[in-house]
């Protein structure tokens, strides 16, 4: 934890730091000539800058670079898990409202057994679970809520009943893990389902309103909460209920 | 020579900043510096109206609320200043076909409300996480009728000066030149040139209080990511 | 279509289908595609008193630029605040009439920025206390409308000299305020002008293509403008404005030699006024 290296926009990045004091001889020349620039971070001329304000993360072994910075708008990447809602139906397919510029299109056939003649018919506002597919600057991203290699769902596709509701994209980041705490505290007291969209939506369902509501709360109140800081405000929450 | 407030000639007054306050704006900052404050919300990237919108980069749009009185001339004037100032240094081109949409709000005006729009948005901007070039800070001085010079004049001030300043610099870029300038009264060349080294330094001033600033933000949610 | 594959056409062909490699065929080699040197200006073509009806006017030709400021004088209650001032408001129109880009309608951003910037210079040209009838009754209200006929770039050059020689030009009738009925009567016959403080000097100076700079940028030349420096001198030879926006980067001593330059734009100006 002490080490971590804040950068704001304009920041030039050193990348030969680690190089020049380890693994010299493994690999080196791979490593040390390709340099991969993930988000937040952009090559200009000689120099990496950095554009977005956050952590400055690297993989030394892979030589990767990355900002990790927490935003609130959604901007869609390849394979991102994301909660949608359904404005629009097409003949093609329907326009779900991702939380991105623009809306994402979701084709009639991109569900599990899903046929020309056999689709499933989704009202306008309905909420899905989908797997982001098509994601470029120039063009609307595209999400489909089943894997196209296997053809199952594997969980993606309609949410009904519960409730969608939004947070920071670096909560809903920290919540796709499992272990994240909030939901391990909450699961030891009710059970409940979730998805959770990198977009800064999740979708929370349980047994009655009641807890659908105390659930969400408690997850969107773990924004600035430790894990033991989440434990204690979960049972805070569950003692009340 | 002393100054109403009791400052050096030379020294900003306080500084104050709270990212993230508007929690249905993308970005936001509420920046103040002294009596001066100043709200910023940022939106985007989001769609932008079809007859904008340009295919190759994002557009940006500044709206400029006074805090009394109808809209006025004076508002565009300052939102052309700002537009043109970040315009370029949003990396609008990675966002093609949307709309960055900057809203300011000035909540109550004691001189230097340019300045105070510019560094505003920056930290809005960040705090929305839109590619900046670079970090892009402004400041004001103002030449009084005594030719004693004063950074971060207040509107008592301003009322009372000769010729005012307001300069704005990317980071790390000071010797390259100002990305905006707007001085106005009366001067001569070795007061401009004075006022622009006075300027320099008062921008690098605001320029560490915002690292400081963003560097809180982002150390508090990475400590909870961490945990 | 030559034998090597290459492909000739006109110049004016060339303008059209790519106007931003045009260009920089000319600055490249350091000139510019209306013949001028870099530091050079248009010639500037001053006409004081086009207008009858108004009371000052002047139209101003800066190459194909084409500006012209009437000055209307009405009487009005003074400002409480300042009772012993009159008004002096300022409007720039940049209709469909002067350049395609612009839309009827309610006054474009570019319009709104103009204005109100030439408003804020025009507090150094003439003081507002001349314009009193009678303190706290009577003041006469200056509106300067400044109409641009044909925008072929630098409009706010034009715009500002236009206001200089049109408030030169202004002449007012005499005003006589009777208390008794409350009523201003003028005397049509019995003009005076008004003393125009200092006259105002601009120089407009424009970064094209993020290398370039140039003064008196027209219209093909601002559209590949990164960056636009406006310099305005005063009669004293002092700065009275130095306003440089957009992100293109002009340094320091590039800005000390544009004021240089608008130094000695000032002494053409000057002859053309009188």
């Amino acid at each position: 934890m002490a080490d971590i290296k804040i950068v704001l926009p304009g920041d030039i990045i050193d990348t030969h730091r680690k190089e020049d004091t380890e693994q010299p001889e493994s690999n080196a020349e791979d490593s040390a000539s390709v340099i991969r620039l993930g988000p937040g971070l952009l090559q200009a001329s000689e120099a990496v800058s950095a554009v977005t304000a956050g952590v400055l993360h690297s993989n030394s072994e892979t030589n990767r670079w990355w900002v990790a910075g927490n935003k609130r708008r959604y901007v869609a990447a390849v394979g991102e898990p994301v909660v949608g809602v359904v404005v629009a139906r097409h003949g093609e397919g329907y326009r779900v409202d991702i939380g991105s510029a623009h809306d994402a299109l979701l084709p009639h056939l991109a569900f599990e057994g899903a046929t020309k003649r056999n689709k499933p018919n989704l009202a306008v506002g309905t909420v899905v679970y989908g797997r982001v597919v098509v994601a470029n600057s120039v063009m609307d991203p595209e999400i489909e809520c089943y894997n196209s290699n296997t053809g199952k769902s594997e969980g993606y596709g309609e949410l009904s009943e519960g409730f969608m509701f939004k947070c920071s994209l670096g909560l809903a980041r920290r919540l796709i893990d499992t272990k994240a705490p909030v939901l391990a505290a909450l699961g030891n007291g009710v059970p409940f389902e979730v998805a959770v969209g990198v977009n800064g939506r999740v979708w929370v369902n349980a047994e009655n309103v009641e807890t659908t509501i105390l659930v969400a709360n408690a997850i969107r109140n773990s924004e600035y909460l430790d894990a033991k800081q989440c434990r204690q405000m979960v049972k805070e929450l569950l003692e009340k209920q | 020579m002393s100054r109403p407030d009791r400052r050096e000639a030379s020294q900003l007054r306080a500084l104050n900043c709270s990212l993230g306050q508007l929690n249905r704006a993308d970005g936001s900052t509420q920046f103040s510096a002294g009596n001066t404050s100043v709200v910023s919300g940022v939106y985007g990237p989001v769609e932008a109206k079809v007859y904008e919108e340009k295919l190759d980069r994002a557009v940006v749009e500044v709206k400029f609320r006074a805090d009394i009185g109808a809209p006025t001339t004076k508002d565009k004037w300052v939102e052309s200043a700002v537009r043109s100032t970040f315009e370029r240094e949003i990396l609008a081109h990675l966002h093609p076909r949307t709309l960055v949409q900057i809203v300011i709000q000035l909540r109550e005006g004691d001189g230097s409300v340019d300045s105070a729009a510019i560094n505003a948005t920056t930290l809005a901007l960040v705090d929305a996480g839109i590619p900046l070039k670079c970090m892009i800070t402004a400041a004001t001085c103002a030449v009084l009728f005594d030719d004693t010079t004063v950074v971060d004049p207040t509107q008592e001030e301003i009322d009372a000066a000769r010729s005012t300043h307001t300069f704005a610099f990317a980071s790390g870029s000071n010797d390259r030149g100002p990305l905006y300038v707007d001085s106005r009264g009366e001067f001569t060349m070795d007061e401009y040139s004075h006022c622009y080294d006075m300027c320099t330094l008062a921008t690098e001033r605001v320029l560490a209080f915002m690292r400081t600033a963003i560097e809180g933000k982002v150390t508090k949610e990475a400590k909870i990511g961490a945990a | 279509m030559g034998e090597t594959g290459q492909v000739t056409f006109a110049m004016q062909t060339f303008e059209r289908i790519h106007p931003v490699e045009f260009q920089r065929r000319f600055l490249s080699q350091s000139t510019r595609h209306s013949g001028r040197e870099f530091m050079q200006f248009r010639t500037l073509q001053i006409i004081k008193g086009a207008i009858s009806t108004a009371q000052g006017s002047a139209t101003v030709r800066l190459g194909n630029t084409t500006v012209v400021c009437g000055i209307k004088a009405e009487v009005c209650e003074p400002d409480v605040k300042r009772p012993t001032s009159g008004y002096l408001t300022t409007n720039v129109e940049l209709s469909p009439m002067c350049s395609a880009r612009f839309r009827p309608g309610a006054p474009s951003d570019e319009a709104q920025v103009a204005s109100e910037h030439i408003h804020r210079l025009s507090t150094h040209l003439i003081d507002l206390t001349h314009l009193c009838i009678e303190s706290g009754r009577a003041a006469w209200s200056l509106s300067a409308d400044i109409v641009c006929l044909k925008h072929d770039g630098n409009v706010l050059d034009a715009a500002v000299i236009a206001l200089v020689a049109a408030l030169e030009d202004l002449q007012l009738p005499r005003a006589e305020f009777d208390s008794a009925t409350g009523m201003v009567s003028a005397e049509r016959t019995m003009c005076s002008g008004v003393e125009v403080k200092k006259r105002l000097f601009p120089a407009t100076f424009t970064l094209v293509d993020d290398v370039y700079v140039v003064a008196d940028a027209d219209d093909a030349e601002e559209q590949m403008a990164t960056a636009s420096l406006l310099v305005v001198i005063n009669g004293d030879g002092k700065l009275v404005n130095v306003w440089k926006r957009g992100s293109g980067v002009i340094s320091k001593e590039t800005i000390e030699q544009c004021v240089q330059a608008a130094r000695v734009r000032m002494v053409e100006i000057a002859k053309a006024i009188e």
